[in-house]
């Protein structure tokens, strides 16, 4: 771990001062209020990322809100707030909301080879520089409709790094999985993100073309 | 020159991405990357396009996947926990 040096949370070395058994109840509630209300937009983004609908993503944040006050006496202050919530939301999510949605689940191995393969080799078809210039015309509604697209483990991994940053163990960590099954999902999600963004970029740029015309 | 430490190109262009996030597993192994990329034009090359790549979607990630959450749930939330603290003080000194 030596590399990964770089701390996200060096602002919360401030509350390792906290001792939580002299703590009053209005106590622990101001130090909620205080530290863990500041993600609630972030959850929130996350929630639809998960969900992918707005009412869904509400009852999950606000049900995670009431996990975290009840528990918030078990989180050690001065360690990572913001990886002990999203552990909450994603564990929530998972326990709750996945199965009441009953949406059929691909996990890492059902996702065949010659799909991977397949998106590589489109890629690589296309050539590096056209997948380069494309990305420009690309859509914020394109970026989440094809997040929304992927695998669920994919789209968690690749959310919880290249959005949030996370590193491999956090996202180990908040998902409950094994770093090595991260690494993996992380590396075939974003081939497959890459792939499906360029596609969308190309349609843009299709459209933009035909427009002029 | 040939350096005892330098990785094979397929080696280093197989973990390449594990060098962008900082996960190699070692500094020792960050180390024999660079000494690699210094004497190799060609992995180089590839380091920058695969960087350039991942922050590009990085940024779109994060400029698309920004909702602010609505005051109706921060409200929810405010007398949620409103409601939780009341219950807990009661539990505590009843």
């Amino acid at each position: 771990m030596g590399v990964a040096l770089v701390s996200m949370d060096a602002n919360q070395s401030e509350l390792a001062v906290v001792d939580r058994s002299s703590e009053s109840a209005a106590q622990k509630k101001a130090r909620f209020e205080r530290d863990a209300l500041q993600f609630t937009h972030q959850m929130y983004a996350a929630a639809m990322r998960y969900t992918k609908n707005p009412h869904d993503a509400q009852d999950l944040v606000q049900d995670t809100y009431a996990k975290a006050f009840l528990a918030f006496h078990q989180f050690e202050p001065g360690t990572n707030l913001k990886a002990w919530m999203y552990r909450i939301l994603t564990t929530t999510f998972i326990n709750t909301y996945r199965k009441e949605q009953r949406r059929p689940q691909i996990s890492d191995g059902e996702l065949e080879d010659w799909q991977i393969y397949d998106a590589a080799s489109h890629t690589s078809d296309q050539g590096r520089s056209a997948e380069d210039v494309a990305l420009d015309g690309i859509a914020d509604l394109d970026v989440r409709a094809a997040l929304a697209a992927m695998p669920e483990d994919f789209r968690m991994a690749v959310y919880l790094a290249d959005v949030e940053g996370f590193s491999y163990k956090e996202i180990a960590d908040i998902v409950g999985v094994p770093a090595g099954t991260v690494m993996s999902r992380l590396h075939r999600g974003r081939k497959l993100l890459r792939t499906s963004l360029a596609e969308y970029a190309k349609d843009r740029g299709f459209n933009r073309g035909s427009g002029d015309a | 020159m040939h350096n005892a430490s330098t990785l094979p190109c397929d080696q280093v262009q197989q973990a390449l991405f594990l060098y962008i996030d900082h996960e190699l597993p070692s500094e020792q192994e960050y180390w024999s990357f660079q000494i690699h990329f210094k004497e190799c034009p060609d992995c180089t090359e590839v380091l920058i396009y695969e960087s350039n790549a991942l922050s590009l979607m990085q940024d779109l990630l994060r400029s698309s996947c920004n909702e602010a959450a609505p005051e109706e749930l921060l409200e929810k939330i405010r007398q949620q926990t409103e409601t939780l603290a009341g219950q807990s003080q009661v539990q505590f000194f009843s």
